[in-house]
Formats: C-alpha cells, structure tokens, sequence
C-alpha cells in the first residue's frame, strides 16, 4: 500500500549537538533547532531504511542500537533548513515507536547526531536499495543495500572506510 | 573472471534502454554474458546510467575494480527477481494483488559503488552551474511501498495473528513467509572484497604525494576565489542548502568554482590515475579471493536471470 509522507521531529533541545554543530559547521545562527530521528512514512514503520549507531551483533546479525529511519533520500545527514532560519539536525534514536523489535531497541546512541556517526544499517524497504555515501551531496564512495521488506536481518555493516563516514544516502 | 569493464562486452539486450551500448567482441563467454545480463526492457523501466561518465571532468573514467563490483543492471535484475519470487509466492496464498512497483523506474547516478561521476566530489561543470551540489533530475524518489497490514503481511513475513499453527487458511505458510522462501531460493549479492578494494584504494590514493600536491593546489585555487577549504570532499560543508529543495545561488557559485580548479588542477586526472595504480596492485594481490567472490554472485544472477525468465 502507499502511504503519505510524515515528519517525526524531536523539539527538545540537546545542548552538545547544537554546541557542536556551532563549533563544526558553517551554520547561520539560527533561532531555533529541533531534532529528526524519523524521516520515514510507513504507517508501522517496519519498512524503513534503517541506519543504526553501532554495528550488528557478532552471532545475531541484528542491529539493537540506537537508530535514523527513512524512506526517503538525504542529501546531507547533517541536517537542513526548511525555512532558512531554523535548523532540523538529524540524530539517532533508540526505542523509536511502533518499530517491531529488535531494531532500535538499544539506548546506546541515542540523541547523537547521524551524520558520520553510523555503523550499520538495515534496508527495509521493499522495492528500492539504498546507497550510503562518504560525502554529502552523494559524493564520494558508497555502499548500497538490497530491500529486505521488514525482515531486518540480517543488519549490514558499513564498510571500514564508511563507518563513521555516513554523510548522505539515496533511495535506488 | 570478472565481466569485463572495458565498456564493449555488455551484451546488446540493453538495447531497449536509451543508452549507448557498444556490441560484443570479448573474451566474455555466451555463458556468462547469459547470466550476467540484465533483462530486457519491462513496463516502467527507466534508461540505466552510462558504464562511465558521458560529461565533464570524470568522462570516460572507469577504475579496474568496477568489473567485481555489482553493477546497476545486475542490481535491478536481482531486485526483479526477488519481486517474481515474491509474487508467486503470495498468488498460492489467493494475494493476486501483491505488486510492488518494479525497480529502477528512476534513473539512478551511478553505474555502481564506485560512483565515478561523483567520486572525486562533482566533476561536471554544466551541472553545477544548475543545481550546484544537488543531482540533476530534482528529488524524483522511486515510490514507497510495503505489503498491506493484516493477512498479507502475515503470509509475507510468515508471523502473525491471521496464521494457524503456521497455516493460512489451511494451507502451510513457507518457514519467514514468501519473504523467507525468497531469500532461501534467490540468495544475496555479496562483494565484501571488491567494496573493499574499492575503498582501500581511494584511501590510499589521499597519502600519494602527486595528489596531495593536487589537493593542495586546488585548495589554494579556492582561497584566492575566497573559499577556504582544505579538502574537495569539505567544500559542499561551506553552504547550507544541501539539504534543501533546490540550491541555493551561493551553492551553485560554489560548485561552479570547486569544478574549474578541479580543472585548473587537473586535480581528478592525477587523483585517477594514483587510485588506479593502486587498485591494479591491490586487484592482483586479492586476485583468487575477488574471482571467488564474483563467482558465487554470478551464481545467484544466474538463478535471478532464469526466474525472471
């Protein structure tokens, strides 16, 4: 079934992730900033590309930490302004609703920002692969994940050289 | 050994695709280009991207790993497959109305991970200058699918309240639903080795002293345009409108200038040509395990080919 786009955000502001965004990025000042950890339109929000904060489990292959979903691409993990004046970072969060378990059951990461932050991800989608890349504005290399349709497992490891260097990804 | 990629052994069956495709003369056997050839055209297909970049500063580049690498045609005919096996699975159960949109109905980018057009950040002059760091094309997104909740999901995960003892309607629900049952007849693609090889070798191709000398060289073609930037892959970070809908006039200028001193510099000619020094070497010295590795996924396109028939 289709279903329509929505928008989870997490008003709440956390202080280190705006101090470090202030420190790191060339950043206008901006009046306010919320928090995204869910970028993803299915009604269950079983069928998401999931990005998780650490890597799947050695025996399980699942992934338990915390986690970014989405069913849409993303030019720039770092975030984006839909107005020009406030800002969404895009973060990690563990225990997201709704999310059958395991995935995002774990704390661990969550509230940290996505962007170069990851180290696995599970494609749930059903019908597209999604590509990670190094750099934003998909540049750079990458790595793409075949749609395994809700069954999260097994979780895929970013490669070496991508772990902690998720900077964009897009829907194939 | 792998297909080849230099650009003349992809078989003619893409023909129905508005690309370019050069004929066959190589030391690809018919077996192999067979198996290894993605379907012909169906109802929705969009072209495939070009073996390599067609424009701007990255035309004609294509690096000796990308023959291991899974390719955007054998992608799509896996995802086919995975759908076919889906499907019939579903209309033993009475779902006659599951079907997700087929792949690749939007073009993609990329012929494969290696992302040549994009690989030494944006390489194509006339591009930017539209959309700056944005891709061509706007946001079009495939569409987002997923199997209806209740009875269908059941069967299609093989859980849920709907079954009986594992049955539906009377009938034995394959172990992981039809989502089981095609994951055990289909198999996935896997090329740890080569994603690694591709990897390691741009890695490694940043500590060469003729790239850094050019990294250099275009990071002070910048500054005197009034960027400061150490790194190509660092400029996008200079604006804000990545994220957003559209570039912004600042992006684009921008863009525009990290490609003329990518030009100036010759910076992605010198990067290519360290990497695909590396790469040769490094290709060699996995040479059994890469031919192992792509061995076993010609395998399961093989199995992906004859399923879609």
């Amino acid at each position: 079934m289709f279903t329509l786009g929505r928008r989870h955000r997490e008003s709440a502001a956390i202080g280190a992730l705006a101090l470090l965004g202030s420190l790191f990025m060339a950043q206008p000042a901006q009046a306010a900033t919320s928090y995204e950890d869910d970028a993803c339109s299915s009604t269950s929000n079983k069928y998401c590309f999931e990005i998780y904060y650490n890597s799947h489990g050695a025996t399980t292959g699942y992934s338990y930490s915390a986690c970014f979903i989405a069913n849409q691409s993303i030019s720039d993990h770092y975030g984006y302004s839909p107005n020009g004046v406030t800002l969404v970072r895009y973060i990690f969060r563990g225990g997201i609703d709704k999310l059958p378990n395991p995935g995002c059951t774990g704390a661990e990461g969550s509230g940290q920002a996505l962007k170069n932050n990851a180290a696995s991800v599970a494609n749930n989608e059903c019908s597209v692969s999604n590509r990670v890349y190094y750099n934003s504005g998909y540049q750079g290399t990458s790595q793409t994940f075949s749609p395994g349709c809700g069954s999260y497992w097994p979780a895929t490891n970013l490669k070496a050289e991508l772990k902690n260097e998720n900077a964009s990804h897009k829907r194939i | 050994m792998p297909r080849s990629f230099s650009g003349i052994s992809r078989v003619s069956r893409l023909a129905v695709f508005a690309v370019v495709v050069l004929t066959t003369t190589t030391a690809c056997s018919a077996q192999e280009s067979a198996s290894t050839t993605p379907d012909d055209g169906y109802p929705g297909a969009a072209s495939p991207p070009p073996e390599r970049p067609v424009s701007g500063l990255a035309k004609g580049l294509a690096l000796p790993i990308e023959g291991y690498l899974i390719s955007y045609p054998e992608r799509i005919t896996w995802q086919r497959a995975q759908q076919n096996l889906w499907k019939s699975c579903m209309k033993r159960f009475g779902f006659k109305e599951f079907d997700p949109p087929p792949p690749g109905i939007v073009p993609d980018p990329s012929f494969n991970d290696a992302n040549m057009m994009r690989r030494y950040g944006i390489s194509d002059a006339e591009e930017a200058s539209q959309y700056g760091y944005h891709l061509p094309g706007g946001n079009v997104e495939p569409p987002v699918w997923e199997p209806a909740p209740g009875a269908e999901g059941a069967v299609f995960a093989g859980s849920g309240a709907e079954l009986e003892s594992g049955s539906y309607q009377g009938e034995k629900v394959p172990e992981g639903g039809c989502r089981g049952e095609t994951q055990r007849k289909l198999g996935e693609i896997r090329y740890t080795l080569a994603g690694k090889v591709e990897f390691a070798s741009l890695d490694e191709s940043k500590k060469d002293p003729a790239v850094r000398r050019a990294v250099a060289a275009w990071s002070s073609c910048m500054k005197k345009q009034g960027y400061v930037t150490d790194h190509p892959y660092k400029a996008p970070d200079l604006v804000t409108s990545l994220g957003s809908p559209a570039p912004s006039p600042e992006e684009i200028s921008l863009a525009t200038t990290d490609i003329d001193c990518k030009k100036k510099t010759d910076l992605i000619g010198i990067w290519y040509a360290a990497e695909k020094k590396i790469q040769l070497r490094r290709i060699e010295e996995n040479q059994l395990a890469l031919d192992e590795e792509h061995k076993k996924n010609e395998a399961v396109l093989k199995t992906a080919a004859s399923v879609n028939g």
